[in-house]
C-alpha cells in the first residue's frame, strides 16, 4: 500500500479503532476513554488535513478491494468527499469534547461513546465512498449506529422515537438498495469518478432511469428529512444534545443531503438529469419542505423541537441548490452543506447548554438567558442570524448563491421560496434572541446547576464558541482560498465546465 | 495611508465594543468610545480618493473613497463623534450605559462602513450590521413604548433587508457584478431592470422613511435615547439615500414611470408628514415627522434625475448639500431636546437656549445664511430643468417651506424648556452643551464655508436679493399665520381632540397583526389551542384564522404522529412513480 492509501485508511480507522476499544473499557475508566476519544478525533482532523494537502497537490487517494466479482469496495478522496469529510472531522472533534462535558457522571457512557465513534466512522466512510455500493454500506451502518444514540436515555419517549427512526431509515435504506441493484443491473457499477451516466447512456430505458431516480431520491429523502419523510426527525430530538447536534449537522440528515448531491452530480450527472427532466421534482420537494419546516418551527415551544423543524427546512436548501440546476445554485447547495452544519451544531450546543446548566428547555423560559450565559447565547445569536441569512454570516453566503442560482436558471418562484423562508426564519429566531437579551431574567431558573467557573463547564462552552466564530468567519472571509466557498466553486467548476 | 486609516476606522469601534462588553466599565474606555469616530473624520478630511479591492472579504469586496462617499463619511463620522461625546455625558449614570455603548459602537461601524463600501455585498453587510445593532439603541430604556417601537422597527428592517438581498442578487446575476463602478450603465442595459429598481426603491425607501414605509420612524426616534435619535435621524436614515445613489441608474436614461412614482411619493410624504407632525406633542416625534417630510423632499429631488437624466449632475450636487444640511440641523435639534429636559432656572438662559435652537430649526426651512438656503437653492435650480412640471415644483417647494416652518414652530413650542421637563438631569452637562452648540453654529458656518470655498455654482447658491426674498417670504408668512392661529388653535386643542398617535397608520396595522398573531400564538405558546382561543373571541378575523389554523394543525398532527403517515408515504410514492413514468 502507498502512503496515500494508508492516510485514507487512517481517516476511517481513526474513529473505528478507538470506538471498538471503548466498548471493551470499564465504565469507570473515564480518563482513558476521553483520551481515546479526543486522541482519535484529533488524529482524524490531522489526517484529513494531510489528505486535503495531498489532493490540492494533485495526488490521488484511492483504496479498492474486490468484494465479489464485479463489486468493489472503494474509498476515494475527491473534492466533494473532502468537503464533507473535513466538515465531519472538524465538527466531530468539537462534538466529542462537548459530549464528554455533557455526559459527565451519567450512566452507560461506554455504549454511548462507542456508538458515537462508530457513527462518525460511518459518516466518514460515506463521505469517502468511491462508488454507490460502498456508499450504501456506510449509509446503512450510519442508520444502525445512530439508533443506540437516539434511544440512549432509554425512556419510553426515546424508545418510541427510536422505533420511528428505525422504521423510516430502514425502509428508506431498503428502497435505496433496490434502486441501486436495479441501476447496477442496468448500467453496471457506478463509480463517483467524475464521469456520470450521461455520456454512456443515451436514450435507452428512460422510464426505468426516472423511476430509479425517484426511488433513490426517496431513499435519501428519508435521511434528508424531505416532507413527508421528515416525521422521525422532530421526534428524534429526545436524544441527548450532542447526538442531536451530530444528527442535525454532520451525520444523519447531512448524509441524506450528501446522497442527493452525489445522486445528481455523480450518479446521473446534470446533463442526464436535465434530459430526463428530473430536477424540477427535486426542486419542488425541497421547496415544499423548506416552507413547511419553517412554518412548523414557528409554533414550537420546545426549543430543540423548534430547532429540529428548522433543520427540516434548512437541509432542503442543499437539495434546492442542487435542484435549480446551474453552477451558482450548485455552489449554494454545496456550501450550505458546510454552513448549515456549523450553524445548526452551534444552535444545538447552545440549546444543550441551556438545558444542562439552567434547565431551560422551552422557548418561553429563555427570558434573560443572554445575561446569565453570555458566551452561549452570543454563539446562539450569531448562528441564528446566520440561519436567517444575515450578512456577514455564513448563511448569507449560502443564500446569496442559492438566490443567484434561481435567477440564473430563471426559476423565479424559487426566489419567493427563499424570501418566505428567510422571513419565517426571522420570525422564529428573532423572538428567541429578543427574549435572551432584552427580557429580564426570572427570579429563579428552572433547574440551575453550578458547572465550573465559567457560565457553564468549559467543555460545554468552548465548542459553541468555536463553531459560532467559524460561522462568522466563513461568511466574512468567504473570499479566502480554501474557504468553503472557494472549495465549493472548485467542485462545481469540475462538474459544469468540461 | 488612506487604506490604513479606513481599516482603523472600521476595526477600532469593534474592538472598543468588545472591550465594553468584556472589561468592567472604566473611565478611559468611555473616553475612547466617545472619540471612536475620529479616524473616520480624519479619513474624510484628509484621505485621498481611492478604491481598493479586498478579495478575501466576503465575496470579494471593494472599499474606497469617492466624492459622494467622502461627503457622507464626513457627515457620518462628524455626527457620530458629536453623539459619542454627547452620549458620554447623557448616559453618565445610566445603569445600562455599557450596553448602550456596545450597540452604539457596532451601529457606528456599520454606518461608517456603508459610506466606504463600493460594492453591493459589502454595502448590504454594513447596512445590515447598522440596522440590526440600532435595535439595541431603540429599545435601550426597555419601556413598553420603546419595545413596541423596536418590534415595528425590526419587522420593517428585516423586510427591507430581504428586499435588498433579492435586489442585490438580481443585480449580481443580471449585470454581472455588484461593483458600484459603472453599475448605472450595466443596470440600464440589463433585462430585469424594472424589478431591480422597484426592489431597491422599496428596500431603501423603508430606511429613508418614505410613506407608507415610514411607520417605524416616528416610533423609533422618540424611543431611542437622545444621542441615538440624533444619529438615527441625522445620518442613518440617509444611508437609504446613499444606497439609492449608489445603485440606481441615474443619469443614463429616462425612467419616467419610476420617476413619476417617486415624485408623487416624495410630495405626498413631504406634506402628510408635515401635517401629522404638527399634531404631535412629543418634541422628538415632531422632529421624526420633520425628518420624514424632509426625506420626502429628497426623494422628490432624486426623482428629477430619474425623469430627466440630464439633470443628474445638478441633482447629485443638490442632494449632497441637502444631506449635509439636514444632518447637521436635525441632530442639533435632537441634541437640543436632551438639553431642554434639564432644568434651566434663569430666564436669560432659557432665552439663549431658545434663540440658539431657532437657528437649526429655521435652517430646515431654508433660511438665508444657513446651509438650508444653499440646499433649497440647488433643489429649485435642478427642478427648473424639468420643463413641463417646473411650475408645479416651484409651488411644491414654496409650500414645503411654509409647512416646514409651521412644523419647526410646533417643535419649538413643544421643546420650550419650562413646558415639560423630560429628563431628570439637574444641569445640562458640558459634554452635552458643546456638541450641541457646535452643531447649531455649523448650520450657518457651513453656509459661509461653502460660499467662501466656492464649492457651489453661484448661479443658484449666491445671496441675491430675489433669492433671499423667495426663500424668506414663505417663512415669514407661515410665522405670521401661526401667530394668528395660535389663540383659536389653543382653545380648540384644550380638549386634546386632535391627536394622531406616533406612527399614524402603524397603529391600525399592528392592531390587526396582533389580532391574527394572538390567535396563532396563544399565551401558553401551544399551537393546538389556536382554535379554542379563536372561538373565545367572536370576531370574524379570529374566527376565520382560527378555523384555518385548526385545520392546518389537525392535518399536521395527522401527518406527523400517526400511522396515516405511512399511507401518505405510499400514496406519494405512487404519485412520484406516475410523474416519473409520465
Amino acid at each position: 500500500m502507498t502512503p496515500q492509501q494508508w492516510l485514507l485508511l487512517g481517516v476511517v480507522a481513526s474513529s473505528l479503532i478507538p470506538g471498538c476499544f471503548i466498548f471493551l473499557l470499564g465504565e469507570r475508566r473515564a480518563t482513558l476513554r476521553s483520551l481515546l476519544n479526543m486522541g482519535g478525533a484529533a488524529l482524524k482532523v490531522g489526517l484529513v488535513l494531510a489528505v486535503l494537502w495531498g489532493v490540492s497537490r494533485g495526488q490521488a487517494f484511492e483504496i479498492r478491494y474486490g468484494l465479489v466479482e464485479g463489486i468493489d469496495f472503494v474509498l476515494r478522496a475527491d473534492s466533494l468527499s473532502l468537503l464533507f469529510v473535513t466538515l465531519s472531522a472538524g465538527l466531530w472533534f468539537l462534538t466529542t469534547m462537548y459530549a464528554i462535558g455533557y455526559l459527565e457522571d451519567s450512566p452507560n457512557r461506554n455504549r454511548f461513546f462507542g456508538f458515537f465513534s462508530l457513527c462518525v466512522t460511518a459518516s466518514t466512510g460515506l463521505a469517502l465512498a468511491g462508488n454507490l455500493l460502498t456508499f450504501l454500506i456506510f449509509y446503512e451502518m450510519l442508520t444502525l449506529t445512530t439508533y443506540p444514540l437516539v434511544v440512549h436515555r432509554g425512556t419510553e419517549d426515546s424508545l418510541r422515537s427510536g422505533r420511528w427512526y428505525l422504521l423510516f431509515s430502514l425502509s428508506g435504506g431498503g428502497v435505496l438498495l433496490l434502486a441501486i441493484v436495479w441501476l447496477q443491473s442496468l448500467v453496471g457499477p457506478i463509480e463517483f469518478d467524475g464521469q456520470p451516466l450521461a455520456a454512456s447512456f443515451q436514450g435507452q430505458a428512460d422510464g426505468q432511469l426516472r423511476l430509479i431516480f425517484v426511488m433513490m431520491l426517496a431513499g435519501f429523502g428519508v435521511k434528508a428529512a424531505l416532507v413527508p419523510l421528515h416525521i422521525w426527525l422532530p421526534m428524534a430530538m429526545v436524544a441527548p444534545a450532542p447526538v442531536s447536534a451530530l444528527l442535525h449537522a454532520v451525520a444523519v440528515v447531512k448524509a441524506g443531503a450528501f446522497g442527493i448531491t452525489r445522486l445528481v452530480l455523480d450518479v446521473y450527472g446534470t446533463d442526464l438529469c436535465d434530459r430526463l427532466n428530473l430536477l424540477p421534482l427535486l426542486t419542488f420537494c425541497a421547496a415544499v419542505t423548506i416552507i413547511y419546516g419553517s412554518f412548523r418551527a414557528l409554533f414550537q415551544d420546545d426549543l430543540k423541537r423548534r430547532l429540529a423543524f428548522s433543520t427540516v427546512s434548512q437541509v432542503s436548501y442543499i437539495a434546492l441548490g442542487i435542484g435549480v440546476s446551474g453552477p451558482l445554485g450548485a455552489i449554494g447547495g454545496i456550501i450550505h452543506l458546510v454552513h448549515q452544519g456549523m450553524m445548526k451544531i452551534t444552535l444545538f450546543f447552545a440549546a444543550g447548554n441551556l438545558a444542562e446548566t439552567l434547565g431551560v428547555k422551552k422557548v418561553a423560559q429563555m427570558d434573560g438567558t443572554g445575561w446569565r450565559m453570555p458566551g452561549t447565547m452570543a454563539a446562539f445569536t450569531i448562528a441564528a442570524l446566520g440561519m436567517i441569512g444575515m450578512p456577514p454570516t455564513a448563511g448569507f453566503i449560502s443564500k446569496w448563491y442559492l438566490a443567484g442560482g434561481a435567477v440564473e436558471a430563471g426559476n423565479w418562484w424559487v426566489i419567493g421560496v427563499l424570501v418566505a423562508s428567510s422571513v419565517l426564519n426571522a420570525a422564529y429566531f428573532l423572538p428567541l434572541i429578543y427574549a435572551a437579551w432584552f427580557r429580564p431574567p426570572p427570579e429563579q431558573w428552572p433547574a440551575e446547576r453550578e458547572r465550573g467557573r465559567f457560565e457553564t463547564s468549559f467543555l460545554l462552552l468552548f465548542p459553541p464558541l468555536v463553531t459560532a466564530a467559524l460561522t462568522l468567519l466563513t461568511g466574512l472571509l468567504a473570499g479566502l482560498p480554501f474557504s468553503p466557498l472557494d472549495w465549493a466553486e472548485f467542485i462545481v467548476r469540475q462538474e459544469y465546465l468540461p | 495611508m488612506s487604506e490604513l486609516l479606513l481599516a482603523i476606522m472600521l476595526v477600532v469601534p469593534l474592538v472598543l465594543a468588545a472591550a465594553q462588553g468584556l472589561v468592567p466599565r472604566t473611565g478611559w474606555l468611555d473616553h475612547l468610545t466617545a472619540w471612536a469616530a475620529l479616524p473616520g473624520l480624519l479619513l474624510a478630511l484628509w484621505g485621498n480618493d481611492f478604491s481598493h479591492e479586498v478579495p478575501w472579504l466576503l465575496l470579494g469586496s471593494h472599499l474606497g473613497l469617492d466624492l459622494t462617499g467622502r461627503i457622507f463619511l464626513g457627515l457620518t463620522a462628524g455626527l457620530w463623534l458629536a453623539a459619542g461625546v454627547y452620549a458620554k455625558a447623557y448616559l453618565a449614570d445610566d445603569p445600562r450605559g455599557c450596553q448602550f455603548q456596545v450597540f452604539f459602537l457596532v451601529t457606528m461601524t456599520g454606518n461608517l462602513g456603508v459610506t466606504v463600501a463600493q460594492d453591493g455585498v459589502s454595502f448590504l453587510t454594513f447596512f445590515t450590521v447598522m440596522s440590526l445593532a440600532a435595535y439595541g439603541l431603540i429599545v435601550h430604556d426597555r419601556l413598553a413604548a420603546s419595545l413596541r417601537a423596536g418590534k415595528v422597527y425590526i419587522v420593517m428592517t428585516v423586510t427591507g433587508e430581504t428586499l435588498l438581498l433579492v435586489a442585490m442578487v438580481l443585480l449580481a446575476v443580471q449585470t454581472g457584478s455588484v461593483q458600484f463602478e459603472g453599475l448605472a450603465q450595466r443596470l440600464t442595459a440589463s433585462a430585469g431592470r424594472d424589478w431591480i429598481i422597484g426592489l431597491l426603491l422599496a428596500g431603501f425607501g423603508i430606511k429613508l422613511g418614505i410613506m407608507p414605509l415610514h411607520v417605524w420612524l416616528p416610533l423609533a426616534h422618540p424611543a431611542a435615547p437622545t444621542p441615538a435619535s440624533a444619529v438615527l435621524s441625522g445620518v442613518m436614515i440617509k444611508t437609504g439615500l446613499l444606497g439609492l445613489l449608489r445603485t440606481l441608474p441615474l443619469g443614463t436614461e429616462s425612467f419616467t414611470q419610476w420617476g413619476k412614482l417617486c415624485l408623487a411619493a416624495g410630495i405626498a410624504t413631504c406634506f402628510f408628514a408635515a401635517f401629522i407632525g404638527t399634531l404631535q406633542r412629543n418634541p422628538k416625534a415632531v422632529l421624526a415627522y420633520s425628518s420624514i417630510s424632509q426625506m420626502g423632499l429628497i426623494l422628490l429631488i432624486l426623482a428629477l434625475a430619474l425623469i430627466a437624466p440630464a439633470a443628474w449632475p445638478m441633482v447629485g450636487t443638490a442632494l449632497l448639500v441637502w444631506v449635509v444640511h439636514h444632518g447637521l440641523a436635525k441632530s442639533a435639534l435632537f441634541f437640543g431636546v436632551g438639553i431642554a429636559g434639564a432644568s434651566m432656572r434663569a430666564a436669560p438662559l432659557r432665552g439663549l437656549f431658545m434663540t440658539t435652537m431657532t437657528l437649526p430649526a429655521l435652517a430646515l426651512t431654508g433660511l438665508p445664511l444657513t446651509l438650508g438656503f444653499t440646499a433649497k437653492g440647488g433643489a429649485k435650480y435642478a427642478s427648473a430643468m424639468l420643463e413641463p412640471s417646473s411650475g408645479m415644483l416651484a409651488w411644491v417647494f414654496l409650500l414645503s417651506t411654509a409647512s416646514t416652518t409651521l412644523l419647526v414652530l410646533r417643535f419649538l413650542w413643544t421643546v420650550w424648556p419650562t413646558s415639560s421637563p423630560i429628563h431628570s438631569h439637574n444641569r445640562p452637562a458640558t459634554g452635552m452643551l458643546v456638541p450641541w452648540a457646535i452643531l447649531c453654529m455649523s448650520v450657518s458656518g457651513s453656509f459661509f464655508f461653502v460660499q467662501f470655498r466656492q464649492w457651489t455654482d453661484p448661479a443658484w447658491s449666491s445671496l441675491t436679493a430675489s433669492a433671499v426674498w423667495t426663500s424668506s417670504w414663505p417663512i415669514v408668512a407661515a410665522i405670521a399665520f401661526a401667530a394668528l392661529m395660535i389663540r383659536p388653535l389653543k382653545r380648540w386643542q384644550t380638549g386634546g381632540r386632535i391627536c394622531i398617535p406616533e406612527g399614524d397608520i402603524c397603529g391600525p396595522i399592528v392592531l390587526l397583526a396582533n389580532w391574527i398573531l394572538r390567535s396563532c400564538n396563544p399565551p401558553d405558546g401551544k399551537f393546538p389551542v389556536a382554535g379554542k382561543v379563536a372561538l373565545a373571541h367572536p370576531t370574524w378575523v379570529h374566527h376565520f384564522s382560527g378555523i384555518i389554523l385548526r385545520k392546518f394543525d389537525e392535518l399536521a398532527a395527522l401527518v406527523e404522529n400517526d400511522t396515516i403517515a405511512a399511507l401518505i408515504f405510499a400514496l406519494l410514492a405512487v404519485v412520484l412513480l406516475l410523474i416519473s413514468l409520465g
